[in-house]
């Protein structure tokens, strides 16, 4: 007896030798493909279409996939994946780490046709975005997964229901067509509820029967706005409580947008003029309305070089963002789901999507997130939930969201294309794929791992991959097939139209004060330092009493700081 | 049929070589763990805290040195450390909160209730499950649960039924510490419970029937006989309480995550030391090197082992003693 429950414990030991090796190569014929791909808003389904169309002609090649939000890269010098789909950036630093294996050779191979001419993949890269995929050696590294955008989500339904479109300007008010709306920040004229026949207001691009009818397209406009859907009882803007820093998403893209792009673009490649915050008066505020302690910036122009680069961090817009937030949070026009530590971003948006179809439920007008919400909401089922609620299948498919244009500008409006100003996007986190430095002994499977990432940046995959996803790859130019477009939801549909059109800022430099302190500088822009201390989220200044000139005063870094630490002389 | 025993040169027979050859087979695994991933990590932990990382921008490399070479002072690391504390001197309260509720309240309560499980008083059954609950459901559920329960239930009965609009407990900054305890409380109850339940187990019934035939109460038989009883129990949870006081993470991530300020706000030393750990070696911006790091933990243990020996001793000293 003594003897089978020994032998039965020292097989039990030996269970613990799998954890050794994933099977990283394989054997007989078949390598095995190990990927470590970034749980969260893109979902694993376009990999796993992809691998099976690589199989097709690639029988011998079999794939592992772990999908995780923690892709564990601080250890993959130990790990056994081979690939890696990540939501950060850092190249340079990983690649010095010797983590990332040198794929130079795929992304310069001309490999592919377009137009008759041979291109590569790098070719393929916007040139601005290609430094970001080297290592300070000057290797190719690392090559851009997907883009996502910093902003909000509007429910069309819901503003075309309630009327929260404005009119055009020129219209009259008349009823149930135009309605005029008086708030302490202004008159503006909405469309009428249900009304779908008025012309709305022209959208920062000026022409109308576009994308951008209706929407505000300046702060004081959406501060209107806000206060037209709080008087009639829809809550102007959803965001999630248990992380409490997507909020950075709105701060990100107002402060892109309410310059038209000018001090996002300054940020990154430290070039331009831009209107620059020097100092506060404090007798007079921001706009008509606004909170007494959001006092008017006083500004000046300057030229923005590498070396004054600290001088991007006091953009004038950055300032209209962070004033928008605090009104926000001074006049209830956000739901207090802010706060609360049960309601996840899948319950915010699950929220936003059902939007008041249960009895006694509250409606949102927007939702804080990251543009990817979208896809992580259908892969977490809340469509479906939508037409659990409705008794409706497919309803929730149809439910008109989109992605919202913020405005441009302070407050004078785009009347016309004369005055146009065209939208903005801006870049959210960082993204990129690269390859394990640790399979470099082995050369089979480096050559198999090199091939299926090549396949995977194909023209080919790099549409489906958008297909599939609704998200884009911002840093690569590249055509969507008809069947793939076909694909796309209303949502993902209107952020591809802004994106044909709009001045669309990615986290991008080819500067070294950049490029080597990428991810610090991004943080410090939209982490406010409040009384010595760092937030990641700039709720938490003004739950502690700050208001908009000191918390915006922590989001600047001065000009000793930037020399000393991050400019990087030539 | 006589057998014979067949003895090599080192008076080992056969079968005694076997038993060796098969515990040394089955101890390997666990010795070569032991001494990757205690003693391997310890050592490189103390190296590290002597190393410096830096890119090297010409090659693109990252170069690790030893400190006390190109211009970095021998404690650098340490000094560093220093410069990080010192800034972040908040943590010492919640750290030292944390301690003193286990050691005053935690730890009475838990003895108490298992010397009542212990007679088997009324109840003590569902008090020994609804204690002994956050222990065998997942913590990631458990913490769940409680943030429901703190929050959505108590602001419904509070409207419901007190007609007050309240927010949550953990949401709300004046009972959000006293929440973040409590849970604590709770939570801290269930292992102890179980060592405490065991010890007053072992307390011979003889002494408990003689010292009630004596007359003794149950407050007595509680002072006199089950305490110092459990005493060799409760003075080893003493000691383990000191030797972990900075490891203790005040069950914050579970309940806030790891990217909220209010973890960071609320952070023990454990936690703080969790966050900087976690975001080592990356670009966030309050980020700091993995040798900063273990100088830091060099020096918190420095603080710490001759602290839980000198515990130790005292308790050993002026301890009960079942003799």
């Amino acid at each position: 007896m003594r003897k089978i429950l020994s032998g039965l414990l020292a097989i039990v030991m030996l269970f613990s030798m799998v954890g050794c090796n994933l099977g990283n190569g394989g054997g007989g014929g078949i390598t095995v493909i190990n990927i470590m791909n970034t749980g969260g808003g893109i979902g694993r389904k376009w990999l796993d279409d992809a691998i099976v169309r690589y199989q097709k002609d690639n029988p011998n090649i079999k794939f592992n996939v772990e999908h995780n939000i923690d892709t564990g890269v601080g250890t993959m010098a130990t790990s056994g994946y081979s690939i890696y789909f990540v939501e950060q950036g850092g190249i340079g630093e990983l690649a010095a780490s010797g983590k990332l294996l040198d794929i130079t050779d795929i992304l310069t191979e001309k490999s592919e046709t377009r137009d008759g001419n041979a291109v590569s993949i790098v070719d393929k890269i916007r040139p601005e975005a290609v430094e970001m995929m080297k290592g300070y050696d000057g290797k190719y590294y690392a090559v851009p997964h997907f883009t996502i955008f910093s902003g909000m989500s509007y429910d069309y339904d819901l503003f075309t229901e309630r009327g929260y479109f404005f009119a055009d300007y020129n219209a009259e008010v008349k009823a149930g067509k135009v309605t005029n709306f008086v708030s302490p920040y202004g008159n503006a004229k909405f469309v009428a509820p249900g009304n779908t026949e008025v012309a709305k207001s022209v959208g920062n691009d000026g022409i109308a029967g576009t994308y951008d009818d209706g929407l505000p397209t300046t702060l004081v406009e959406l501060c209107i706005l806000c206060a037209k859907m709080y008087a009639s009882g829809t809550t102007p803007i959803e965001h999630n409580g248990t992380v409490d820093h997507y909020v950075s998403s709105l701060l990100k893209g107002l402060w892109a947008s309410t310059d038209a792009g000018k001090g996002i673009s300054a940020f990154f490649d430290y070039s331009g003029q831009m209107e620059v915050v020097t100092g506060f008066d404090n007798t007079q505020v921001l706009f008509t309305g606004a909170t007494d302690s959001i006092s008017k910036p006083i500004t000046e122009m300057k030229t923005i070089t590498e070396e004054t680069g600290y001088l991007t961090y006091q953009a004038v817009s950055k300032y209209y963002s962070v004033a928008f937030i605090q009104m926000m949070l001074d006049k209830g026009w956000i739901s207090e789901d802010y706060t609360s530590k049960t309601v996840t971003p899948g319950i915010a948006q699950l929220k936003f999507i059902c939007n008041g179809q249960n009895e006694g439920d509250r409606t949102y007008g927007m939702l804080v997130e990251a543009s990817h919400w979208y896809n992580e909401a259908e892969f977490n089922g809340s469509f479906k939930q939508y037409d659990l609620l409705t008794g409706e299948t497919g309803s929730g498919a149809q439910r008109d969201l989109r992605w919202m244009p913020l405005p441009t500008d302070l407050d004078e409006p785009v009347t016309g294309p004369e005055n146009a100003r065209g939208n903005v996007m801006t870049q959210a986190s960082d993204s990129y794929a690269f390859i394990n430095a640790n399979i470099a002994a082995n050369t089979n499977l480096v050559k198999e791992v090199k091939k299926f990432f090549k396949f995977l940046y194909s023209d080919a995959e790099l549409s489906h991959f958008t297909g599939e996803t609704g998200i884009l790859r911002g840093h690569i130019n590249y055509d969507l097939t008809p069947e793939d477009e076909a694909k796309l939801s209303s949502f993902d549909d209107s952020i591809f139209q802004m994106y044909r059109t709009a001045n669309v800022s990615l986290n991008v430099s080819k500067k070294q004060s950049y490029l080597r302190n990428a991810s610090t500088l991004l943080q410090k822009a939209t982490w406010p330092t409040y009384k010595g201390s760092l937030y990641h989220s700039i709720f938490s200044p003004f739950s502690y009493g700050g208001k908009s000139p000191e918390v915006y005063q922590g989001l600047t870094v001065s000009k000793t700081d930037w020399e000393s630490t991050y400019y990087v002389a030539d | 049929m006589s057998q014979t025993k067949k003895i090599n040169k080192n008076g080992m027979n056969a079968r005694r070589r076997g038993h060796i050859i098969f515990y040394a087979a089955l101890m390997i695994l666990p010795c070569i763990q032991f001494a990757i991933f205690y003693f391997g990590v310890n050592i490189s932990s103390i190296l590290r805290a002597f190393q410096i990382y830096e890119i090297n921008y010409s090659t693109g490399i990252l170069e690790k040195f030893f400190t006390g070479t190109r211009g970095y002072s021998f404690f650098y690391n340490f000094k560093m450390a220093i410069d990080l504390f010192s800034n972040n001197v908040y943590v010492l309260k919640n750290t030292f909160l944390i301690y003193f509720i286990g050691l005053f309240v935690s730890q009475p309560i838990c003895i108490i209730l298992s010397y009542y499980i212990f007679k088997k008083k009324p109840l003590s059954g569902f008090f020994k499950v609804m204690l002994y609950l956050p222990h065998v459901i997942s913590g990631l559920v458990f913490s769940l649960l409680f943030k429901y329960i703190t929050e959505n239930v108590y602001m419904v009965v509070a409207k419901d039924i007190f007609g007050a609009t309240v927010q949550g407990i953990l949401v709300d900054p004046n009972t959000r510490l006293g929440g973040v305890l409590f849970f604590n409380v709770w939570l801290g109850l269930s292992g102890s419970l179980l060592l405490f339940s065991g010890a007053m187990s072992s307390v011979d019934e003889s002494v408990l029937e003689s010292a009630q035939l004596d007359g003794a109460n149950i407050i007595q038989e509680f002072f006199y006989i089950v305490l110092p009883g459990i005493w060799h129990t409760y003075k080893q949870l003493l000691i383990l309480g000191v030797a972990g006081i900075f490891g203790n993470q005040m069950s914050l991530m579970s309940l806030f995550g790891i990217h909220s300020d209010i973890t960071k706000e609320m952070a023990t030393i454990g936690m703080f030391f969790y966050l900087k750990t976690y975001y080592a070696g990356t670009q966030i911006v309050d980020g700091v090197s993995y040798g900063i790091l273990s100088a830091f933990g060099l020096m918190m243990t420095a603080i710490i082992a001759p602290a839980t020996l000198l515990i130790r001793r005292l308790l050993d000293k002026y301890g009960w003693s079942t003799k």
